[in-house]
């Protein structure tokens, strides 16, 4: 079937939606099509031979294309999307997105140069609210670094200057304990009070302490054999959960490598499996259970017990926060969860958490995967 | 120590002969500016080419803020390379910018260096009572807010389709990996110091054989900013290519080539 268009090559370049211009090496014009001139405002014979491409550019735009533009066009033979300002004949500047290819003959030796421009006005704005957005981000990221830096000295600060005052407080209420009457009831209260109250203070300074210490080590990143570091400190976790006539199991399986630092894997598990052991339930033989498995990019470690529980409709944005506490009858900084996450992430691993009160605690520890050569 | 700082300009030693040749490029590019006209000195002379750090493949994280705030910063930086070398009878080849920092450099260590070779070389670009730079300040700060547009989508930007070049396959891939692909919060820094400077001071203070190559028609340095370097370099020669734009170099290599040999020569 015959079309009932006949193509007209002419009529298709003046009319495309885009300015084109065909200039010489130096840039010298000497073809552009009518939509060119349309939104530039020149007649043709004010351009053919007349003009250079730079003369349709800002002072701006000139340099960049003298110090940029024309040295990738020459050696790549190509330049695509290098935005600039087209200054119309009435002096008013449009936005525009230029590509430009060099054409040449057999021999290697430039011809022509074909140029294409593509008004972006509407998508300018939108431009500029994106520089906008991301300058302000920059900005925010710098300030809030510094603000970061500034909350570190001060905990550093904090649990150095606290440290010395509470240890002269234990060192003297030893001392004086000793002068008061061991029979009153009220002051023995009292005395067992203080105790506690001393310990749990060093335990924050600890927990302060422990945490700054974390961020000050760059994790190491090196390839571990999970099944060794998990086989290592089983007997030890074994040892402490037999002690409470408990059970624990840890499900190895295949051989399974992670990327990270090998203090930080150790710690980690020994600060989960810890608080599994450390928040058991009076009410049953504990029991916990250690499960690792591949996925594609991750290993993941389950840690599950069937121990006191955490009731998270109440903690829930709490379990990895600093100094929080979800069982007030036993010593602890309130410091090992937060600890123990920013350890996974700083290996670049995932840590969720599961739990229902009375009823048991699930941890999955997502690290990444090692090679396995 | 030399190897460092050799890694962190990214410097290449080419070509053989007794006396060297330092090219160092211009704002905006690297040393791969230089490619179409190096080739005609390797037989004569050992080539050196350098990126300045903040460009090219030069060592990003050397880039300092406060040593790159004047052009001092990029002197030192090519006294270093040229001691790591050990070099002695080198002509400095400095494109535009690099220019002035050629100038400083010989200015330094007279004892090293024979001749200065400035391609369209400006020592201001902002104009002045008396002086026609070119630019004014808002020109310079519309480019720095033109940066942002043209780095917007840098690394996209950066990687464009490579044009075949079946003579020479290898130039293509390496186009390709990395081309004038300079990082946009230097770039922006790099072009303040550039657009910012003055050197007029020291064209007096140069005391080498110096060419200075200029295009007829330039919109970056226009031929009254040559004739002025021309007429405070004592002794200077200034040759004027009949070709247009600020890249001599690639624009028109032969012709470039050969008022290089020509003044090499005497």
């Amino acid at each position: 079937m015959e079309s009932k268009f006949k193509i007209n090559y002419e009529e298709l370049y003046n009319t495309a939606p885009c300015g084109y211009i065909c200039s010489q090496p130096d840039g010298k014009i000497i073809e552009v099509n009518n939509r060119f001139l349309e939104f530039t405002g020149y007649k043709r014979a004010e351009v053919i031979e007349r003009k250079n491409i730079v003369d349709f550019l800002t002072k701006a735009g000139n340099i960049q294309y003298d110090s940029s533009f024309v040295v990738i066009l020459k050696l790549q033979g190509a330049v695509r999307e290098f935005s600039f300002f087209f200054v119309r004949k009435d002096q008013t500047r449009i936005p525009v997105l230029v590509n430009s290819v060099e054409i040449k003959n057999k021999i290697g030796e430039s011809l022509f140069i074909q140029t294409t421009v593509f008004d972006i006005s509407q998508r300018k704005n939108f431009e500029n609210q994106l520089i906008i957005a991301r300058n302000k981000s920059a900005k925010l990221t710098e300030e809030l670094l510094e603000l970061n830096k500034e909350l570190e000295s001060f905990a550093h600060i904090a649990a150095h200057d606290l440290k010395a005052p509470i240890l002269d407080i234990e060192g003297h209420f030893e001392y004086i304990q000793d002068k008061l009457p061991s029979d009153n009831q009220e002051t023995t209260e009292s005395v067992k009070y203080i105790h506690e109250s001393i310990k749990q203070f060093k335990n924050t300074i600890e927990g302060l302490t422990a945490a700054l210490r974390i961020k000050s080590i760059q994790a190491t990143s090196e390839r571990l054999d999970l099944n060794k570091i998990i086989a290592d400190l089983s007997p030890k976790f074994l040892a402490k959960v037999l002690a409470l006539k408990g059970t624990y199991e840890a499900d190895l399986g295949e051989r399974l490598i992670v990327q990270g630092s090998e203090v930080f894997v150790r710690s980690v598990l020994q600060n989960i499996v810890g608080n599994s052991i450390k928040y058991h339930s009076d009410q049953r033989p504990l029991k916990i259970q250690v499960i690792c498995k591949a996925e594609r990019d991750f290993i993941c470690i389950t840690v599950k017990d069937n121990g006191e529980g955490i009731d998270l409709e109440l903690y829930k944005d709490k379990v990895f926060g600093k100094f929080n506490r979800f069982n007030s009858t036993l010593e602890g900084s309130g410091m090992g969860l937060h600890i123990t996450k920013k350890m996974v992430e700083q290996m670049n691993g995932k840590i969720y958490l599961e739990s229902k009160l009375n009823e048991g605690t699930s941890i999955l520890i997502k690290l990444r995967k090692g090679d396995e050569t | 120590m030399n190897e460092q700082v050799l890694k962190r300009n990214n410097v290449k030693v080419i070509g053989k002969g007794e006396k060297t040749l330092v090219f160092i490029h211009g704002y905006g590019c690297d040393q791969s500016m230089w490619r179409l006209i190096t080739p005609a000195f390797e037989e004569n002379y050992q080539v050196v080419l350098l990126d300045l750090v903040g460009c090219g493949k030069s060592d990003e994280k050397a880039y300092d803020y406060d040593k790159y705030s004047t052009l001092q910063g990029y002197t030192d930086d090519l006294l270093e390379v040229c001691e790591a070398l050990e070099l002695k009878n080198v002509t400095l080849v400095g494109h535009s910018i690099s220019g002035n920092i050629s100038i400083l450099a010989s200015i330094i260590r007279k004892d090293i260096f024979d001749n200065l070779i400035l391609i369209c070389p400006s020592p201001r670009f902002i104009n002045t009572k008396n002086y026609h730079g070119g630019f004014d300040q808002t020109d310079i700060d519309d480019l720095i807010e033109a940066l942002d547009s043209n780095y917007l989508g840098w690394s996209k930007a950066i990687s464009p389709v490579i044009m075949g070049n079946p003579e020479k396959p290898e130039l293509a891939l390496e186009l390709e990996e990395s081309f004038c692909d300079n990082n946009p919060q230097i770039a922006k820094h790099f072009a303040k110091v550039t657009f910012f400077c003055d050197n007029r001071k020291d064209l007096e203070k140069v005391d080498i054989k110096t060419l200075i190559i200029q295009c007829a028609e330039d919109n970056l340095a226009a031929l009254t900013v040559g004739e002025f370097v021309h007429s405070k370099i004592t002794g200077s020669e200034l040759t004027v290519l009949n070709t247009n734009g600020h890249c001599p170099h690639l624009s028109n290599p032969n012709e470039t080539i050969q008022a290089m040999k020509q003044f090499l020569l005497y």
